[in-house]
């Protein structure tokens, strides 16, 4: 009985931690997706982008330690170098600066997606 | 190379701790989903360790959920006779009154070669020997032999005895073997005693081993009796 126990507790926790890890992930995303739009006001009003995108690629580093507990997605690599990539664009005021934020949103979709276990994601 | 260091350190703890919680049943003859869950940890247990791209829990989540699904269906099992034969089957009778259910025989795709190295490995060499030859649901044959060919007891010979438990094991490796001498009815006070009249202490023995009626054998470390 003893082992019954512990192991619906096993059971019970793993569940608790599933469900976290997705609740993270969705949270995590919102807060990236504002960024993201912060970024992309500012680059298009001329504001601050420079603040915007540090402000951003904190958030990512962290953002990335946490997630890498959880998944091993290629997403994520993909998310990273687009992050990294956006200062330099940014300096050579390149067109493709525009392009990464949308990929960033795009992939950072993508990834809530591969976690959220639906039909699609289990099989 | 030390995160491949640490990732095995920590998944051998995992899984022997999996294991142990499983039961010793796992460590015995193994049930159809038995096997199943001890396929798929050994091969779950060595991607996080192969592949340092993929992170412990990925490794870890799978191994505790199959251990816990395990013994949460064990104890299903032993609630729901339905379910336990769903699940693991139940035992064949192969060979009845010396005679061979071939049908069963075949269901079981046994062949007879499988058959014979199985009577083989109880000591049956002879067929014909064999009144009753149960397969059963972890593939082992249990035989039970014709009368004439079964082994005298002492009750077929009239010899009177008494059951009496076994020696056990009271010294192991110089130290009291936990629970042992409580359980025979002796205390610490008795086993100094005995050892003493033989001029030894419990550090020098090696194994000592006692009945309920005192009966013991004694073997000292190597270099203790060396020197004598």
């Amino acid at each position: 009985m003893k082992r019954l126990v512990i192991s619906i507790c096993i059971l019970v926790f793993i569940a608790a931690l599933s469900v976290g890890s997705v609740v993270m992930i969705k949270l995590g995303n919102e807060q990236l997706g504002e960024l993201v739009e912060s970024t992309e006001q500012a680059y298009l009003s001329g504001g601050d982008t420079k603040k915007a995108l540090d402000e951003l690629e904190s958030f990512w580093d962290k953002y990335y330690l946490a997630l890498s507990y959880f998944s091993a997605e290629p997403t994520m690599a993909d998310m990273t170098r687009a992050v990294k990539k956006l200062p330099d664009l940014y300096k050579a005021g390149s067109d493709d600066f525009l392009a990464e934020l949308n990929s960033i949103k795009h992939w950072s979709k993508l990834l809530y997606d591969t976690q959220f276990p639906d039909l699609s994601s289990i099989f | 190379m030390f995160i491949v260091f640490f990732r095995a350190v920590i998944l051998y703890l995992i899984i022997v701790g999996g294991v142990r919680l499983m039961g010793k049943r796992q460590l015995g003859e193994l049930q159809p989903s038995e096997l199943v869950v001890t396929v798929l940890l050994s091969n779950i247990a060595t991607l996080p360790v192969e592949n340092t791209g993929i992170p412990m829990l990925m490794g870890i989540i799978p191994i505790f959920t199959l251990v816990s699904l395990d013994v949460i269906l064990s104890h299903l099992l032993m609630r729901f006779r339905p379910l336990r034969k769903a699940m693991c089957g139940c035992a064949k009778i192969v060979i009845s009154g010396g005679r061979i259910d071939q049908k069963v025989l075949r269901d079981l795709r046994f062949s007879v070669d499988d058959l014979m190295q199985s009577l083989r490995s109880q000591q049956v060499f002879d067929i014909a020997q064999v009144q009753l030859a149960v397969v059963e649901t972890t593939g082992q044959i249990s035989v039970y032999q014709k009368q004439p060919f079964q082994p005298a007891t002492c009750k077929d010979l009239k010899i009177k005895g008494e059951s009496a438990d076994p020696p056990q094991l009271v010294i192991d490796s110089g130290r009291v073997v936990e629970g042992a001498l409580t359980s025979l009815g002796f205390d610490d006070k008795w086993l100094q005693s005995t050892l003493a009249s033989k001029g030894l202490r419990t550090k020098d023995v090696f194994i000592m081993t006692c009945t309920k009626d005192a009966q013991t054998s004694i073997i000292p470390f190597e270099r203790k009796a060396a020197g004598r």
